[in-house]
């Protein structure tokens, strides 16, 4: 007790005689201040729960030096399907002698030889594989593929999709660009965020609606296939089957955004969308697909690729 | 803000116009005038190219460090200066250490128990954990505070410090502004109720905070970082306790990697002492506790420290062991322990002998902390958790240390040294993919006194290891003729080393001459690259030949 009053006296002298020491008190306590930091990031820019590090960003584009119309090709196929592989035989001929062709594989959910099983235990479809097929007459019976259309007018069989394609290519009307294409990627891989922006120019004044559409395609998928031609399996089971050019995602959805319609020469879209890339994903073996349709005849009117994110 | 001329010529005139002050005053009324002390210093050495050794080429052939302090007393007044002048800074300190300044000027006054610095100023909050700015001249560290320091005590007992500045970073300041408050009470002197008291109460507090803009684009940085520290003793009888804790609130930089995770250190220290014998026993914690006035700075050379983290070592002084493998504290983290143990032998007894025998055991121990990581590089940069006092698993050093002094007869005294070390080259030296180094270390220390005035000292020791550089011999033989000259000649011989090109002798010859306060020392020899540490605090020295000349005065 008399210390504690001992104390209180002490304490009002201080405060009495001493109010020069309680002012520089105040002064150094209040220059000590302090901050802190709970969100080392909180600068940057945040896309859900990810925030984005302008440093550690890795850019990639398109290859725009010539303006060409290039084709899409997207081939209808199935884990199961013995015949399937046949067409991919086909397309793979006609890929390796022109870079205007960009083939794009959808596993067809219409049709049950794309489901998995025991011994095709890997689920290669996407969310669109039924979406698209679906809109399709007789989207289940595969392979088939669509060349420059997103409906029945591309569709083709195995024995006719070479020459199709080739008359395309050698179409002159066709072969004039509409639209010119700007693919510019940005992917920061801490957050497997990838950024796609769409840069449209017409060339030329265009009556119809138009779409774009972003795929994520990856190569390299190593998935069990049914092949008739393997001759090594009794039940020509390809377990090591490489699957390349496979559909994962489209985005921003399956049928993309309206840019606008009744376009004139010069005229502009621009279309900017974000996705984080999941995991199972092997993200240095994936491509972006972009593509320009009529959203009322689905003809693809320009599409192109940037082959490697992380370049 | 580098000094340049114009700051050099400001302040030697402010001596000038104090000494013709004093002048004018002292011819006036020939009284107290006040006074001018001084001292001068200086090493410069000549190299030689030593390939065997590594001495590298020194372009400069010659260079030198000097320094001259000019403190100018009148009652409770104050004023100095240093000038310092490097042309070029002797190998193994900081190039930036070049040219010449005035890097240290003050003023200060006492009056009615307030005392009040402007300029530069040295200063120490606690046992240093929290702040401490001062000067090393071995290991080329002066972290010297640039700015105002008001000291006052109000009452018996109590002293209480506020400080301002910044730090000096060679001939420059840090980009930190450096604040600071410490309240040191004396219990016993502060309560008369206490003041008989047989026990010895002591407490203390202090707050630390600097400020740094934050210009980095890739983090939100804190700006202002607060430290606080705690700290007390009790001393009853033959019984002391001291302890001491600091905290320090996130402070991402260079040191740390960026991490947010808020520091801590603590040190506890139990003695006790009576004729005879001495025991004393400390633990100590540390926690990522860098803590320097610029976070992108993470120099070697321990620039713009505002802490200091004591380490618990013996600091020894026999060559082999203490610029071998001598212990570095971890400020990011280290868990340490130490009991200090000294007998004295009575004299006169079998053991004893006629002039007593001292026994000095020292154990010392240091390991990593326990932590846990978070894995949060991409949120919240905590980095880990950390169990305080929690012992990791990999123990950075250890150091077992007999000293036996004995004094034989009037003419002959020796003293006996072993050692045994653990020494973790990786994390102490920053040598990736080095071995942990075992070495057995004897030393004996023998002085002869010829007569009152010719003395022979001689150092035996030995160290023998597997790992590092294998085995070393050194022989010192030291002559005094007393009061004025000194002779000595060393050899230290890595006879053991795996490489036998690499089994090199390096004699060193020195000679010194002292008169009054004025001493010269003249050397000539191989010196062996080593670590040179002052009180855990470590710089490398690299090796060299030649000459070497340094001279100490002071008036």
């Amino acid at each position: 007790m008399a210390l504690t009053l001992q104390l209180l006296v002490v304490s009002k002298l201080i405060i009495m005689r001493n109010t020069i020491f309680l002012s520089l008190l105040v002064l150094v306590l209040g220059l000590s201040s302090c901050d802190k930091v709970d969100d080392p990031y909180e600068h940057l820019p945040k896309v859900g729960d990810c925030r984005i590090d302008s440093n550690a960003l890795i850019f990639s584009s398109n290859d725009t030096t010539s303006i060409v119309r290039k084709l899409l090709v997207e081939e209808y196929t199935g884990i199961k399907c013995g015949n399937c592989p046949d067409m991919a035989r086909a397309l793979k001929d006609v890929l390796d002698n022109t870079d205007d062709v960009i083939l794009v594989a959808i596993q067809a959910s219409c049709s049950q030889l794309s489901h998995p099983d025991d011994k095709h235990p890997i689920d290669l479809r996407g969310p669109e594989s039924d979406v698209y097929c679906s809109e399709i007459s007789n989207g289940d019976v595969i392979p088939f593929s669509l060349i420059n259309y997103k409906d029945d007018a591309g569709k083709a069989a195995t024995g006719e999709v070479a020459n199709k394609i080739n008359d395309l290519l050698n179409d002159n009307a066709w072969s004039d660009p509409i639209f010119k294409l700007t693919m510019e990627l940005s992917y920061y891989p801490d957050c497997r965020l990838l950024s796609i922006s769409n840069e449209v120019e017409a060339l030329k004044a265009y009556n119809g609606e138009i779409g774009v559409i972003s795929y994520v395609v990856e190569n390299g998928l190593v998935a069990p296939q049914t092949d008739y031609k393997y001759r090594e399996d009794p039940d020509r089971l390809k377990k090591d089957y490489v699957h390349d050019h496979t559909l994962r995602k489209a985005l921003p959805s399956s049928w993309g955004v309206a840019l606008g319609s009744g376009s004139e020469a010069g005229e502009r879209y621009s279309n900017f969308t974000q996705f984080e890339m999941p995991a199972e994903y092997n993200v240095s073996n994936c491509e972006i697909v972009s593509i320009i349709y009529d959203t009322d005849t689905r003809e693809i009117l320009q599409v192109d690729v940037v082959k490697s994110i992380l370049d | 803000m580098t000094l340049e001329l114009t700051n050099i010529k400001k302040a030697l005139s402010l001596l000038f116009v104090l000494a013709a002050v004093s002048s004018t005053q002292a011819q006036e009324k020939k009284k107290d005038v006040g006074e001018i002390h001084g001292n001068f210093d200086l090493v410069s050495q000549y190299y030689n190219v030593d390939t065997l050794i590594g001495a590298p080429l020194v372009d400069e052939k010659i260079r030198m460090n000097a320094f001259s302090n000019l403190i100018y007393t009148k009652g409770k007044f104050s004023a100095g200066l240093r000038f310092e002048a490097y042309h070029n800074a002797v190998l193994g300190f900081n190039d930036q250490y070049r040219g010449n300044g005035i890097p240290f000027r003050y003023a200060s006054y006492s009056v009615d128990k307030l005392d009040i610095t402007i300029g530069h100023f040295y200063e120490q909050f606690g046992n240093g954990q929290i702040l401490r700015a001062y000067e090393e001249r071995g290991l080329g560290i002066d972290n010297v505070i640039d700015g105002i320091r008001v000291k006052g005590s109000p009452l018996k007992g109590l002293v209480l410090k506020g400080i301002i500045g910044e730090q000096r970073n060679y001939f420059d300041e840090g980009p930190g502004i450096v604040r600071g408050f410490d309240v040191d009470v004396q219990l016993n002197s502060l309560l008369k109720s206490l003041e008989t008291s047989k026990t010895r109460f002591s407490f203390g507090a202090s707050a630390v905070s600097k400020y740094q803009q934050d210009n980095n684009s890739t983090y939100t940085l804190p700006e202002n970082v607060l430290a606080y520290s705690v700290r007390g003793r009790l001393i009853r009888g033959d019984f002391s306790l001291d302890g001491e804790y600091t905290y320090k609130y996130n402070d991402p930089s260079l040191d740390n990697n960026f991490i947010f995770k808020d520091g801590q250190s603590a040190l506890v220290s139990a003695a006790y002492s009576r004729k005879g014998l001495g025991i004393t026993f400390s633990v100590k914690h540390t926690d990522n506790m860098f803590f320097r006035s610029d976070r992108n700075n993470n120099s070697v050379f321990n620039d713009l420290f505002i802490n200091y983290m004591p380490a618990l070592t013996r600091q020894h002084t026999y060559n082999l062991a203490a610029t071998l493998y001598p212990y570095a504290t971890q400020p990011r983290g280290e868990v340490a322990f130490q009991t200090d143990v000294i007998y004295k032998i009575k004299r006169k007894t079998a053991l004893g002998g006629k002039y007593g025998t001292t026994i000095a055991v020292n154990y010392a121990l240091a390991y990593n902390i326990d932590t846990v990581s978070l894995n949060d590089r991409n949120s919240s940069r905590l980095g880990y958790e950390t169990n305080f006092f929690g012992v990791g698993d990999r123990q950075y050093f250890g150091d077992f240390n007999v000293e036996v002094a004995r004094k034989f007869n009037k003419k002959f005294k020796a003293k006996f040294t072993y050692i045994y070390l653990h020494y973790d080259m990786e994390i102490i030296q920053g040598l990736g993919g080095k071995p942990n180094v075992h070495a057995n270390i004897g030393v004996a220390d023998l002085l002869f006194k010829l007569n009152k005035k010719h003395a022979i000292r001689t150092e035996l020791q030995s160290l023998t290891t597997p790992q590092d550089q294998g085995n070393w011999a050194t022989v010192v033989v030291e002559y005094t003729y007393s009061p004025h000259w000194t002779v000595a000649v060393m050899d230290q011989w890595n006879y053991g080393n795996s490489d036998p090109t690499d089994r090199l002798h390096y004699p060193y010859l020195t000679v010194g001459y002292v008169k009054n306060a004025n001493r010269i020392m003249l050397s000539y020899g191989r010196q062996r690259a080593g670590i040179f540490c002052v009180g855990g605090v470590c710089r490398v020295v690299p090796a060299s030949n030649g000459f070497n000349i340094a001279i100490t005065s002071s008036f």
